[in-house]
């Protein structure tokens, strides 16, 4: 396995993703609860859907996206000003807005397509796993409203959250461009009972 | 470092470190704002109104505003919850659409002129024009439909006005009087609103059309997607690969209506290869003697050939859910107003499901609980002097008139009504003239049948008033509309609902009323006192309804309800856990054993209470007789769909999208930024036969009807050959809701408006229309 930088708090998302019925209920929440800019090109977090047809089966699969929090994170590597930036107390990726000059660089670093220029803002915007949520000691916004129990959030160093019972009981777990050495911090796997 | 942006998906297990990580440091943090935690000002209680599941919410208040709504995680229903219509339930009250005064018409039906008047003005016009209704013609022409939290409200105006039996809430006669007629038949229950599918433990499901994904309600759902968790085998039967199809483990794509054909064929598999549950059947069925030999007939083989699906399917289907019973279901279409066999379709599925024994069992089929609360403390309607006359006139139910249905339909139909009848009563203004119509929270141009005839049917009537949020269509041709405040900005009845976890929940206003709105409770009182009716309605608006009933509550329950906004019957076993090595039936054992020290009780044949069913015999009717006695099959009949005349017509199919509900969101911003515009799916063969390819513009035409605004075609193999789908409440012709307006081709327009003879329900699927270039 490979080293991540130790952090006091090991924020992680852990998506099942067979539970995700791309019901939409994620995306709203998160446009409310932050007040993107409406359009759909504006966005924090957003379900793909995937289609194949499988030895003549149709296959529809349901995706939810959001930034990993990288802790090797290539937007921050690429912000000429500072302005985005990774937490060290809990490895949260964020945008001061009043030093963004509104580039886009990281939007083009980004391999997860996880960040929008906000108009109103003046600024890049992104998820913050919802810290501020956080810190009033609520879940994020998607996770908490998510109707199939896809999303489920926690602290990988508490080997009781449900991120760890999660990610100990799966047979297998996956995250998203792992040849792109960004070690994210969205973790997915295909099935399991156990959300909350 | 690499720029360019890559496709998704190139998933494999972590595990190489291609680079090191380098030290995280912020050297500009002096720089930075600091961020605040989240806290909003004010929080209050709350159970969403988007659709009709009402989950309960807590509403986020910050500078008199509402920011956010979220599900309220204490409650049973949907444990903090909400879907994208939920959450968007903000863009709904801050709609500057909104009705926002009392208007009255000026110009024709259908114009949609009217003035702005004060509320004491419209009152008066309202009082004065059923004062002249009940004078001219008596109070039995009064009807009404509704829909909603407030049914309580404007259904006691209707009663203190004398209207007697001529009102219908949609819900039974638009969308689930069928299912609902076929499962009281057989169990004597209906299946009602909040559905008793005990998903979340089930093995095996089967979903006969019910689209649990887009036609979706929050906790159902939740449960659907815990099954999914558990990995319980999952059979979806539709002729349109949905959503849900993709959560299926077998799709199949069925001929439309030729479930019933599916269903008898399961059933004859069960019974010629003895796979029925024999201890249930014997204990609590009668008939089971009769439908051995009714049932023969109904061969897998011969169910392929009327349903598309191989007999080897439906054989291996029918011995894997046989082998999980009793703890799986077969889940009957929610809106099953199809093809007009819709009770045969039912009486079937209830019947499946009989065989199996799920009856009051672990994935099965649950008991709801209620908890019991006090009603508000008001006089009875009976005493109102039009109540008295309408007492002494005995006029017959316009409904059942013009109707033939068995008794125990008359009696449910008694209760709920029959709105595709009552439209149909105003328009031919038989049995006797219906001259004044009231519709409170429903769009009767949307919610019915070729739906041009409800035009002329409103213009039959003397008087027609609308209740609503937004102008809608149905308000251009109302001689009065009430603006209606959305559920954040009142206090409403208390909520008791029944469900495996049974709760009750409250509403109290979150702001002031944004624009010059009432409650309904405030609208009906209005009236009344000017009608000199003022005694029947002591409270002057909600807020006094829900505070009588809550101030008989005893202490302890109303202190937690005001505190936590919900009051249930906790706690609550935790579902099976079989996602691990663990032996199912251990899992359901420990399950059941908490059961039995919990407060309310699920699944009481589990755990071995004695239970009597209401029928006539007490036990579960595989064979029924009173059916019998009204001249009707005492056993479920298949009878194949009808046929379309001409060629390149296609069969018209409609359902839901998981963002809108009804032909009621379709206005607000957010939901529209994920769904604004129905577009016509069309197989690939179809298409080719009449040269439409993916995208181009299309109208659909059904004799001289053409719909108006042009859609896009979408050219898919996921609607089967034969049959094109369009989604629900498009087709938007008033001008006053802009987000909309224009938008999309309505299904009312186009659908057939037949019936099911037991039920009386409508069947909306039996229309063919065909498809041109725009």
């Amino acid at each position: 396995m490979f080293e991540r930088p130790k952090k006091e708090k090991n924020y992680a998302m852990v998506i099942v993703q067979d539970r995700c019925v791309d019901c939409k209920a994620c995306e709203v929440a998160c446009k409310a609860m932050w007040e993107v800019p409406d359009g759909k090109l504006n966005y924090r977090t957003k379900v793909l859907d995937i289609e194949k047809i499988e030895n003549g089966i149709r296959k529809m699969t349901f995706m939810p996206i959001l930034c990993n929090q990288c802790d090797n994170p290539p937007c921050v590597w690429v912000c000429p000003t500072g302005a985005s930036y990774k937490r060290k107390s809990d490895g949260i990726v964020l945008v001061t807005p009043n030093m963004c000059i509104g580039c886009k660089a990281c939007m083009e670093a980004c391999p997860y397509d996880a960040r929008y220029y906000n108009e109103e803002l003046g600024a890049v915007d992104k998820c913050t796993f919802c810290l501020p949520r956080l810190e009033s000691g609520l879940e994020p916004a998607c996770v908490q409203t998510c109707v199939g129990g896809s999303r489920n959030f926690g602290d990988l160093n508490d080997p009781n959250s449900i991120v760890s019972k999660l990610l100990k009981e799966a047979t297998n777990y996956w995250v998203l461009k792992p040849e792109d050495g960004t070690f994210p911090n969205d973790f997915y796997i295909s099935n399991s009972a156990k959300t909350e | 470092m690499q720029i360019k942006r890559r496709t998704f998906l190139k998933g494999a297990l972590a595990g190489s470190a291609l680079l090191s990580v380098p030290l995280i440091f912020d050297s500009k943090a002096q720089a930075r704002e600091e961020l605040k935690p989240y806290k909003p000002d004010k929080v209050t209680f709350n159970f969403c109104e988007m659709c009709f599941w009402n989950c309960t919410e807590k509403v986020f208040v910050n500078d008199g505003k509402v920011i956010k709504l979220e599900g309220n995680d204490k409650s049973p229903l949907n444990w903090g919850k909400l879907c994208a219509k939920g959450q968007a339930g903000i863009k709904t009250l801050y709609d500057d659409n909104r009705l926002k005064t009392p208007l009255i018409r000026v110009g024709e039906r259908g114009e949609g002129k009217w003035k702005k008047v004060s509320w004491e003005e419209a009152f008066e016009f309202a009082a004065k024009k059923f004062k002249e209704v009940i004078d001219k013609y008596g109070p039995e022409t009064i009807a009404l439909e509704m829909h909603g939290t407030g049914e309580p409200g404007i259904h006691r105006l209707f009663e203190v006005l004398g209207g007697t039996t001529n009102f219908a809430i949609p819900a039974y006669s638009q969308c689930t009087g069928s299912r609902d007629i076929g499962f009281y038949y057989t169990f004597g229950a209906a299946l009602g609103g909040h559905e008793p599918y005990d998903l979340s433990n089930s093995r095996y499901i089967i979903l006969i059309g019910r689209n649990e994904t887009e036609s979706l309600h929050v906790s159902e759902l939740y449960h659907f997607a815990k099954a999914i968790g558990n990995k319980a085998k999952i059979v979806y039967v539709d002729p349109r690969y949905t959503h849900t199809a993709a959560k299926a483990d077998k799709f199949l794509q069925i001929k439309p209506g030729t479930d019933t054909a599916f269903v008898l064929a399961l059933i004859n598999v069960m019974v010629t290869e003895d796979l029925i549950n024999h201890d249930f059947v014997e204990k609590y069925t009668t008939g089971y003697d009769k439908l051995k030999p009714h049932i023969v007939k109904y061969t897998p083989q011969w169910a392929e050939s009327q349903t598309g699906i191989k007999a080897d399917e439906i054989i291996q289907i029918a011995r894997e859910i046989s082998s999980f019973a009793p703890n799986c279901i077969i889940v009957p279409p929610r809106r099953s107003t199809r093809y007009g066999f819709d009770t045969q379709l039912s009486r079937a599925i209830a019947i499946a499901n009989a065989l199996l024994g799920n009856w009051f069992q672990p994935g099965g089929f649950f008991k709801a609980n209620k908890i019991k609360v006090p009603n508000a403390d008001m006089p009875d309607v009976e005493e109102s002097k039009y109540a008295q006359l309408a007492q002494q006139r005995n006029a017959a139910n316009a409904v059942l008139s013009l109707t033939n249905l068995p008794n125990t339909t008359q009696e449910i139909v008694g209760v709920l009504g029959l709105d595709n009848v009552l439209w149909e009563a105003i328009r031919t203004q038989k049995p006797y003239p219906i001259k004044a119509m009231i519709s409170y929270g429903t769009n009767p141009l949307f919610h019915n049948g070729d739906s041009n005839k409800i035009k002329e049917a409103i213009n039959k009537l003397d008087f027609y008033m609308v209740v609503d949020i937004l102008p809608w269509e149905h308000t251009l041709y109302a001689d009065i509309v009430f603006p209606e405040s959305t559920y954040l900005e009142k206090y409403d009845a208390l909520k008791s609902i029944s469900w495996k976890y049974p709760y009750v929940h409250f509403r109290e206003p979150a702001v002031d009323p944004v624009y010059d709105t009432k409650d309904i409770w405030a609208i009906v009182h209005g009236i009344a006192k000017h009608m000199g009716l003022g005694e029947f309605f002591p409270y002057k608006d909600a807020k006094g309804v829900f505070f009588s009933s809550l101030n008989q509550m005893p202490k302890d329950q109303r202190d937690k309800l005001l505190k936590d906004g919900v009051i249930s019957l906790g706690p609550i076993p935790e579902d099976v856990d079989l996602s691990g090595d663990i032996d199912p039936k251990v899992a359901y054992q420990k399950m059941l054993d908490a059961y039995k020290k919990a407060p309310f009780n699920p699944y009481p044949i589990a755990l071995g209470e004695d239970v009597s069913f209401n029928t006539g015999s007490g036990k579960i009717d595989i064979y029924c007789e009173s059916l019998k006695e009204g001249g009707f099959d005492p056993l479920p009949t298949y009878t194949p769909p009808n046929k379309s005349k001409k060629q390149n017509e296609f069969r018209l199919v409609f359902g839901r999208v998981a963002v809108h509900t009804h032909a009621r969101t379709q206005d607000n911003e957010w939901l529209l930024e994920h769904y604004d515009d129905n577009s016509v799916w069309i197989n690939p063969k179809d298409a080719k036969a009449i040269n439409i390819k993916d995208g181009d513009k299309v109208v659909l035409v059904k004799g001289n009807l053409k719909s108006p605004y042009p859609v896009k075609a979408k050219v898919t193999d996921k609607i089967i050959e034969g049959t094109i789908f369009i989604a629900h409440g498009w087709g938007r012709f008033s001008p006053y809701v802009t987000r909309c307006y224009k938008k999309g081709v309505s299904d009312a327009e186009f659908c057939s408006n037949d019936s099911d003879p037991v039920s009386g329900a409508a069947a909306f699927l039996n229309s063919f229309v065909s498809v041109e270039k725009a």
